[in-house]
């Protein structure tokens, strides 16, 4: 079928969307892809938004953006510093939005939209024909394996850098090689998986489907223009990190740091085939992936890497004669480079790294769909022949698009989420011991001694499972830490800690407040040593990570236990600055108030703190305000009253 | 054309919702698995 691929421009070819108007198509596109969109707007944060946004207090210090461009960054732990645009964005968006997730939804769908329209553009700009852009920019708006890209918030990355790169090869086709070299810079500073863009642009240029080829030098400047970002993130990569991999050597969590490159080179390639099938038939999406490695002697390896390079080398040949084949096929190996684990990554394979390279195979395959369709079209009646020219196409997007709201369902809340992770990846680790975490986390305090055990048991099992698929992860030992304490099995919960914290490359603001909090009550320890434990790892923590709400309120609360108010108001109010939105730390701090006999001043911090005070549970909110009752009817009036000790001793019983 | 081009899109949003609904009782079905058993 792929002979009737448009081999060169054919002007006179006969447009299925007649005298249209292209702009109001693109239009009725992108509200379809929209409308398919909407139940995203009722998703919750899931996955890395809770490091990225809900708890990344960076985005809470704008007087502090400057310290992104400085080392500084990596030694505070600022989430994601080695992204600096898409910290910048979060930051923006953050101030914006505040923490209203039909908001950021809201934004994701937004920027895909975007993105589609600028597919959609450039295609028209490189000469293909409407339907051809249009149909591009509609599969590729619905594409199933684009669910998890458009459906987590945090995942705008893969977004951002799609837009702003395809956008730079936009301006580098026109001729605007300013805008095209800062385009580029921005889409690497969002992800540098749009360091591919330069090789896509001189593989749509050089090949050239619809228009004659630009004179080399014309593909130079452009090729120069958009690689000049790209080297200028990268640059400043290597400045900050002292390499260009800022996730460190001796990184556990990326697995060739593991196993060697070799093994995890090996898996790739069954994985890249899989990514091909996921795009062509949207079967086999998951919101998780278990690292592994392979040999390369391995039946599945060898089968895998001859048919990628079968498909690589039809490409080539076909760069003459079929350049739009091409393109499609040549383009999706290009952009998925950055993301094929040569180099180092923390996930072997996710369905977000496919969002840029399906780019390619989206046009490939539209055209293939609407090469089909002109062939059905001779075999059926007059009346019939739109209807055939689009069916073929139609059915694939219905198909994707189907498949696509069911997938991103699966991304509408954490315990949704991970309890089909589990489901699709019975061996990750990461799955288990988020769901054992999440079992621990919903028994209610109030709960009855059997079924706080039953869930418990529960929840081990999971801790257990995680650490049986991979003992060298921190994140089982952080449910066996969490699950001892609240089984108030204070030395296993400080052993488990300990474990966590010595596998654990980053990310240990959790790590840390558990240490601090549960050396507290160790048995048969000394107060001092204890006390000396806690505020140990308490500096050793903050010191790490300042902008860490959560270490805060657990420096707040730990002085408060230690009976130092002051210590533990600065920290609970710290706390309150970097996530005003999160209500431990307000709770705590009126608590503290009210043990100091200051009841108009836990007033006074609730009324500046209402949208954490109403994030509180109604339980929290209902004990707190009779403890103020009682604390205005026993202190207060004695403070007032206390220049007289007859108005004192006339409250006395 | 503009009319049946917009009908088109329509049709297909419609037969989207219908189609995601199917997909999406096979999703329902985790939502409805007990844990218990496979987790231990």
């Amino acid at each position: 079928m792929s002979h009737e691929l448009p081999l060169r421009p054919t002007p006179a070819a006969p447009d299925v969307l007649g005298g249209l108007s292209p702009r109001l198509a693109l239009l009725g596109v992108l509200a379809l892809i929209a409308l398919v969109h909407l139940p995203l707007l009722g998703f919750q944060f899931v996955y890395d938004d809770g490091w990225t946004l809900v708890a990344n207090g960076f985005l809470r210090a704008p007087g502090d953006l400057a310290l992104l461009f400085s080392p500084e960054a990596l030694a505070r732990h600022v989430p994601d510093a080695f992204r600096p645009g898409l910290v910048v964005f979060d930051l923006l968006t953050y101030q914006l939005l505040g923490l209203s997730s039909p908001l950021h939804h809201a934004l994701s769908i937004a920027l895909h939209l975007g993105v589609c329209a600028v597919l959609a553009r450039w295609l028209r700009v490189l000469g293909a024909p409407l339907d051809l852009a249009l149909g591009t920019a509609a599969l590729f708006g619905l594409l199933a394996l684009h669910a998890e890209a458009v459906a987590v918030v945090s995942y705008r990355e893969d977004l951002l850098a799609a837009l702003l790169g395809l956008a730079a090869a936009l301006a580098a086709s026109r001729g605007r090689w300013l805008g095209a070299a800062l385009l580029s810079l921005g889409a690497c500073a969002m992800k540098l998986s749009a360091g591919a863009i330069p090789a896509l642009w001189l593989l749509a240029e050089g090949l050239s489907p619809w228009r004659p080829r630009p004179p080399a030098a014309r593909l130079a400047r452009g090729a120069l223009a958009l690689a000049l970002g790209v080297a200028a993130v990268l640059v400043y990569t290597v400045a900050l990190y002292g390499a260009l991999d800022p996730y460190g050597a001796d990184n556990l969590r990326v697995y060739s740091h593991r196993v060697g490159l070799g093994p995890v080179l090996a898996a790739s390639l069954p994985i890249h085939l899989s990514y091909l099938q996921q795009m062509l038939v949207p079967w086999g999406l998951s919101p998780e992936y278990t690292d592994h490695g392979a040999a390369f002697t391995d039946p599945a390896t060898l089968l895998a890497g001859a048919a990628l390079l079968a498909l690589a080398g039809y490409g080539l040949a076909c760069a003459r004669r079929r350049p739009l084949v091409a393109l499609a096929i040549l383009g999706a190996f290009a952009l998925a480079l950055p993301t094929s684990n040569l180099f180092p990554m923390p996930n072997m394979r996710a369905d977000r790294f496919m969002y840029l390279p399906s780019v390619p195979v989206c046009l490939g395959l539209v055209a293939l769909l609407l090469a089909a369709g002109r062939r059905l079209s001779r075999h059926v009646p007059e009346d019939m022949w739109l209807v055939a020219r689009v069916a073929p196409l139609a059915a694939v997007v219905v198909v994707q698009g189907s498949v696509r709201v069911a997938a991103a369902a699966v991304y509408r809340d954490n315990s949704h989420l991970w309890g089909v992770a589990r489901e699709r990846a019975p061996d990750s680790a990461r799955a288990h011991a988020a769901l054992g975490e999440l079992v621990v986390r919903n028994v209610p305090a109030d709960a009855p001694r059997e079924d706080k055990a039953l869930a418990f048991a529960r929840a081990e099992a999971h801790c257990r499972n995680a650490e049986r698929h991979d003992p060298r992860y921190e994140l089982p030992q952080l449910c066996f830490a969490r699950l001892a304490a609240a089984r108030e099995d204070w030395p296993a919960a400080e052993r488990r800690y300990r474990t966590a914290l010595a596998v654990s490359p980053d990310r240990n603001a959790g790590i840390f407040a558990g240490l601090a909090e549960v050396s507290l009550d160790l048995p048969a320890t000394p107060e001092t040593t204890r006390t000396d434990l806690a505020r140990r790892h308490l500096a050793e923590g903050l010191a790490s990570y300042p902008y860490s709400p959560e270490l805060h309120a657990t420096a707040g609360r730990i002085f408060h236990r230690l009976g130092d108010p002051e210590q533990a108001q600065v920290h609970y109010r710290r706390s309150l600055d970097l996530a005003p939105e999160r209500p431990e730390a307000l709770l705590a701090n009126i608590d503290l108030l009210l043990d100091l006999g200051r009841p108009t001043d836990a007033t006074r911090l609730l009324l500046q703190e209402k949208t954490a005070w109403l994030a509180a549970h109604p339980d929290d909110r209902t004990a707190l305000v009779a403890r103020h009752r009682d604390a205005l009817r026993l202190f207060e009036p004695s403070m007032i009253l206390s220049a007289d000790p007859v108005g004192v001793l006339a409250h006395e019983p | 054309m503009s009319r049946k081009f917009f009908t088109f899109l329509l049709l297909t949003a419609l037969m989207i919702a219908a189609g995601s609904m199917a997909c999406l009782q096979t999703v329902e079905q985790f939502d409805k698995s007990d844990e218990t058993d496979s987790a231990t």
